[in-house]
């Protein structure tokens, strides 16, 4: 059992983690902040090494040997950061929240394997095909369900696997609990530092008790890939909240390599900075470009090969299906059903009561404040996404609701509390991005 | 119009009347330059729902303190215990002991699984394709993994392993390379 945990603490999340820090080693005020800096190189590492990582084996370069080079870089960052000192303060208030509610989640996340259909279908065998292959062809993964799916999540569950040698899905357990340690602590550092010690703790345990979360961080989800995207949705909006433009777009981009879903924020919230720039500053800066850029180079390599190999990424885009079916009806049913989810106590608290009434009193505030417009633009946009999707699916519409809505509705929950969180704080000054 | 508009109010519920009644009085008062008290108003408001929020946050840690108990059982399992417990024979059987089988067949029928199994055969044995099958003449496949039962009746086919209640067979003559 000791072997199952630590190994792939040293030999995948340390990569993951060198590689990040890698690429945050100019970043000041990063630095600031050792954990704060932690969890944002270990998702920015996360999902650059696995993409390089992808791009190794579409030539020829298999996930055993990619891994093992990644052991090389991560180490290198490692010792980089050793010689930068970090401050770090751990001795809080929502540590303490942290120190007692994370260990049940591991506990209960390690005491079994991935079980739940979805994992069975797709993300675990992806990670064990990633594992088997030398190379990755156009029809590698349309053996399984949705071989559209980004692979950060299988890629890691790969890295987990070669390391053992055999699908040991227990290891592949640990690499994604690195996900979940970098998204609490993010979450509780930035709100200590946007709201205060007790407010920020407040909001940790109102997150952390959430059902829905508890399941997808510990219980029947685990091993799927909402709660991913929901962790790089949320990771970007604390860095836009602290004006780090350029992370905050990494971030994000890096959410369309962790669910089909995520292409909508990553396209929306890039157009949303750009044209933001371009509003107040008149013209297209070096940082449009570099925004752009940014979001490019983490978007096309999968976009490029989802399209190249005809990957079956329309299932629910059946545009022409629209003009087929009461539509209207139809639309209206799916907005009734995010009524009905939003006021869900059992499963969300008073998340979205909190979040709704606040953003209608500080109306104006959002709509003055760049950076917190952007965050609700890109929500509405995800949103109206999702409304899409119910509306056109070619699946029975109440069934596939009742399927997916909760797990939709956690793409954007860690956010909305942040957001949330932000609104009551008087002490976050509205500027420009 | 205005009667389908007053339809709808019973199905926005207390939750969403309740905001809109807070935002219409917190609204009212700033119109009438009473701010401090829409401030009050607002932080009462607020209190109660946190503390509520609060209470309810506490009742599901509860919940997920009792879930912890139950896993701890078999926390200390090892990986391969775990594995076995939640995929059950399919491990040995696909994994352990069919895979170095097939390790060079392009694909194989697969016949009287139901679909959980057909997901674990389908990965255990990656790249090998496996096929959810009727018969054994489906698809364009030498090879068939089929119940003993089914396999007692097939002339035509070899046995090649048999494990668990599983027959991995053959066609007789077939052109194998």
């Amino acid at each position: 059992m000791f072997a199952d945990m630590v190994l792939p603490i040293i030999g995948v999340m340390l990569p993951y983690l060198g590689v990040g820090l890698l690429l945050t080693r100019s970043s000041k005020k990063l630095r600031e902040d050792g954990l704060e800096h932690l969890a944002v190189a270990f998702l920015l590492g996360a999902g650059v090494f696995t993409l390089w990582q992808f791009l190794g084996l579409l030539v020829g370069i298999p996930v055993f040997w990619s891994l093992r080079l990644g052991w090389l870089v991560g180490f290198i960052g490692c010792i980089d950061v050793l010689r930068h000192r970090s401050t770090f303060r751990i001795y809080t208030i929502s540590t303490l929240v942290i120190l007692v509610i994370l260990p049940l989640f591991f506990i209960r996340s390690f005491s079994r394997i991935m079980y739940t259909w979805d994992t069975r279908a797709f993300w675990v065998p992806k990670m064990f095909a990633l594992w088997q292959m030398d190379r990755l062809r156009p029809d590698a993964l349309t053996a399984f369900n949705h071989p559209e799916y980004p692979l950060l999540l299988p890629m890691s569950g790969a890295n987990a696997f070669s390391l053992f040698g055999f699908p040991n899905e227990v290891g592949a357990k640990v690499v994604l609990f690195g996900f979940t340690i970098a998204l609490i602590v993010l979450f509780s550092r930035f709100l200590e530092k946007t709201v205060g010690g007790w407010k920020a703790a407040f909001w940790t345990l109102l997150f952390l008790s959430l059902f829905i979360v508890r399941e997808h961080l510990a219980g029947e989800y685990v091993g799927t890939a909402d709660i991913l995207m929901g962790t790089y949705l949320a990771a970007g909006a604390t860095q836009l909240l602290q004006k780090r433009k350029l992370l905050a777009l990494a971030l994000w981009s890096l959410a369309a390599w962790t669910k089909s879903e995520g292409l909508v924020w990553a396209v929306s919230t890039t157009g949303l900075v750009v044209i933001h720039e371009v509003l107040s500053k008149k013209k297209i800066s070096i940082s449009s470009y570099q925004a752009l850029g940014t979001s490019l180079l983490v978007i096309l390599p999968w976009f490029l090969y989802n399209k190249f190999s005809k990957l079956d990424s329309s299932q629910y885009f059946k545009f022409k299906e629209i003009y087929a079916r009461p539509w209207v009806e139809y639309a209206i049913y799916s907005v009734h059903a995010f009524r009905e989810e939003f006021r869900n106590l059992e499963k969300w608290n008073f998340v979205f009561y909190l979040f709704i009434l606040k953003s209608l009193l500080s109306f104006r505030r959002i709509a003055l404040d760049e950076r917190l417009r952007i965050i609700y633009l890109a929500l509405a946009a995800q949103l109206v996404m999702y409304l899409a999707i119910f509306t056109v699916t070619p699946e029975e519409q109440a069934t596939f609701i009742a399927a997916a809505i909760s797990r939709l509705t956690l793409h954007f929950v860690p956010t909305v509390l942040l957001v949330t969180a932000v609104l009551f704080s008087p002490a976050y000054k509205q500027t420009k991005v | 119009m205005s009667a389908k508009i007053l339809a709808l109010i019973p199905l926005l519920g207390w939750f969403y009347l309740s905001i809109l009644g807070v935002v219409l009085i917190v609204g009212a008062l700033h119109l009438f330059h009473k701010k401090n008290l829409a401030v009050i108003i607002e932080k009462i408001v607020v209190l109660g729902i946190a503390c509520t929020a609060l209470i309810l946050a506490f009742g599901n840690i509860r919940k997920e303190w009792k879930e912890t108990q139950k896993a701890w059982k078999s926390f200390r399992d090892s990986a391969t215990a775990k594995i076995n417990q939640e995929v059950g024979g399919n491990y040995r059987i696909y994994y352990k002991t069919l895979r170095p089988l097939v390790k060079n067949v392009h694909d194989v029928n697969l016949i009287g699984a139901d679909a959980r199994e057909y997901h674990f055969a389908r990965m255990y044995l990656y790249p090998t394709l496996v096929l959810d099958a009727q018969t054994v003449n489906d698809g364009n496949t030498a090879y068939s993994i089929v119940p003993e039962n089914l396999a007692e009746r097939l002339d035509q086919y070899t046995e090649i392993a048999r494990v668990d209640g599983h027959v991995l067979m053959q066609k007789k003559g077939a052109d194998v390379r």
